[in-house]
């Protein structure tokens, strides 16, 4: 773990992996990588089966500071070496991690009981170094915290030899919390989760268990709380329909419509996503996004005004003026100014549906369409 | 170059039969993936580094179905060139 190896470590390693002399082993691999740096100062790239390719890229220059003096310095364009690894060498390199997949969340666990850590294997090929303290800056959402110490001392509790033992399936994950519920929070850094931080080490948030004990049952009262308190506001809303439902069926009863939308805001906007009504995930992801074809009815150039109703959204617009009801951003930024999120748009808007000439979108381009559903990912930001 | 030409150079250099580079590379590539599955790195002078390194389990959002995923964690192999290396290859090509 974490050692460093040589080049004569390595000629060994190879040795004894293919019977062959240490001399030559070592002879062969310098003499390989004296090959792959001749290559690569040619400005070729070199490939190894089974191993890896080197290749060399362009780097743009780019304006930076000369540390000692402070003044400006641009380091000019360059290549520089990239190495991208094989099928099998990737497969082989992660290899105590091989048997998992990527797993699809429903709607209704939490995402941060989730991104929990693990108890400590007894080799732990996740932890980063034996080092227990883990000092503040790595905490980016946890402000207080005793030492992480303590923490994976209570983790150890229930240790889990078995990494491969299917942690990572959702069945997993819920036995794991609840042999581990006591000591995590649930209302803890429910919406930080938002911002991941992939690249820190699972020691980065032991320190978390400890601290929030006794508020478990707290937190749960609070977000059922609060869950109920959005809920019947929702409800009192409920008149005001969605402005743009990309998941719904087409041509529902209103009412369904909107109760499904009301919990699908309940979900996104809720903090404690544990108490949504599951059923409502269940139809809401099975209704199938209503996949854009190209159908333009009116690929329309003057501008036009529409109505927001219970049954006609932005993307029903955008599907109906431009073919595509992906371009739904376009009439949304044309009225933003009445326009607050877009799921919520009040019915009976009056929005203005600007002729795609005037934003310069083409709906046969099909990077224009790209840049405006990036536009919609944005607006959507924007009410984060 | 392909691998076929670094095969045979290989085998010219090094005096020694094709099947035995082969059989040679297919070891360094074991190799290194045991490595790379302990997190070891390794150090090859003048060259560079060859770094494992481990990415945490994420949740990332499918941004067309905006479905959540939880990605697993894994350990992926990265280089890290020389200075030498990198100077080399500025002043070459």
């Amino acid at each position: 773990m974490e050692n460093k190896i040589t080049m004569s470590g390595l000629a060994a390693m190879l040795a004894i992996a293919t019977g062959r002399g240490k001399e030559l082993c070592e002879d062969f691999l310098k003499e390989i990588f004296r090959i792959v740096t001749e290559e690569l100062e040619r400005g070729e790239n070199i490939r190894i089966k089974g191993f890896g390719t080197f290749k060399l890229v362009a780097v743009e220059s780019r304006k930076s500071v000369n540390v000692a003096t402070g003044e400006e310095v641009e380091i000019p364009g360059h290549l520089k070496v990239i190495f991208v690894a094989a099928k099998e060498l990737a497969a082989a390199v992660n290899a105590p991690f091989e048997v998992f997949e990527a797993v699809e969340v429903s709607d209704g666990v939490p995402t941060d009981m989730l991104l929990e850590p693990f108890p400590d294997d007894d080799d732990d090929v996740l932890a980063s170094n034996g080092d227990d303290s883990v000092p503040d800056s790595d905490f980016g959402y946890v402000p207080e915290l005793d030492s992480c110490e303590n923490g994976e001392a209570s983790e150890k509790t229930n240790p889990e030899e078995d990494a491969s033992e299917g942690m990572l399936s959702e069945d997993g994950i819920s036995e794991e919390m609840s042999t581990e519920e006591d000591a995590l929070n649930e209302d803890n850094d429910i919406n930080t989760y938002g911002q991941e931080n992939p690249g820190e080490s699972i020691d980065d948030v032991c320190g978390e268990p400890k601290n929030k004990k006794g508020k478990f049952g707290w937190g749960f009262l609070v977000g059922f709380v609060a869950a109920s308190a959005v809920a019947a506001l929702l409800f009192f809303l409920m008149g005001p329909d969605s402005g743009r439902e990309l998941k719904e069926i087409p041509e529902p009863d209103a009412i369904a419509v909107t109760e499904v939308a009301v919990e699908s805001r309940v979900k996104s906007d809720s903090t404690v996503e544990a108490i949504v009504d599951s059923v409502a995930t269940a139809s809401e992801s099975e209704s199938s996004g209503v996949e854009s074809d190209e159908v333009p009815t009116q690929p329309s150039d003057e501008p036009m005004y529409d109505t927001i109703t219970k049954t006609r959204f932005l993307t029903t617009m955008a599907k109906e003026h431009y073919g595509n009801f992906n371009l739904w951003p376009i009439i949304y930024e044309e009225n933003k100014s009445k326009l607050g999120h877009p799921d919520r748009i009040r019915p009976g808007t009056k929005v203005v549906v600007p002729s795609l000439k005037k934003y310069g979108v083409d709906p046969d381009n099909a990077d224009d369409i790209k840049k405006v559903k990036q536009k919609g990912i944005e607006i959507y930001a924007r009410f984060r | 170059m392909d691998n076929k030409t670094l095969v045979e150079t290989l085998s010219k250099n090094l005096d020694i039969s094709r099947d035995t580079v082969i059989t040679l590379i297919d070891g360094l590539s074991e190799v290194v993936g045991e490595c790379g599955a302990t997190l070891d790195s390794i150090t090859l002078p003048s060259f560079g580094t060859f770094e494992p390194r481990k990415r945490m389990e994420r949740v990332a959002v499918h941004p067309a179905s905006g479905k959540r995923l939880l990605v697993p964690p894994k350990i992926v192999m990265s280089f890290r060139p020389s200075s030498l290396l990198k100077q080399r290859i500025r002043n070459g090509e």
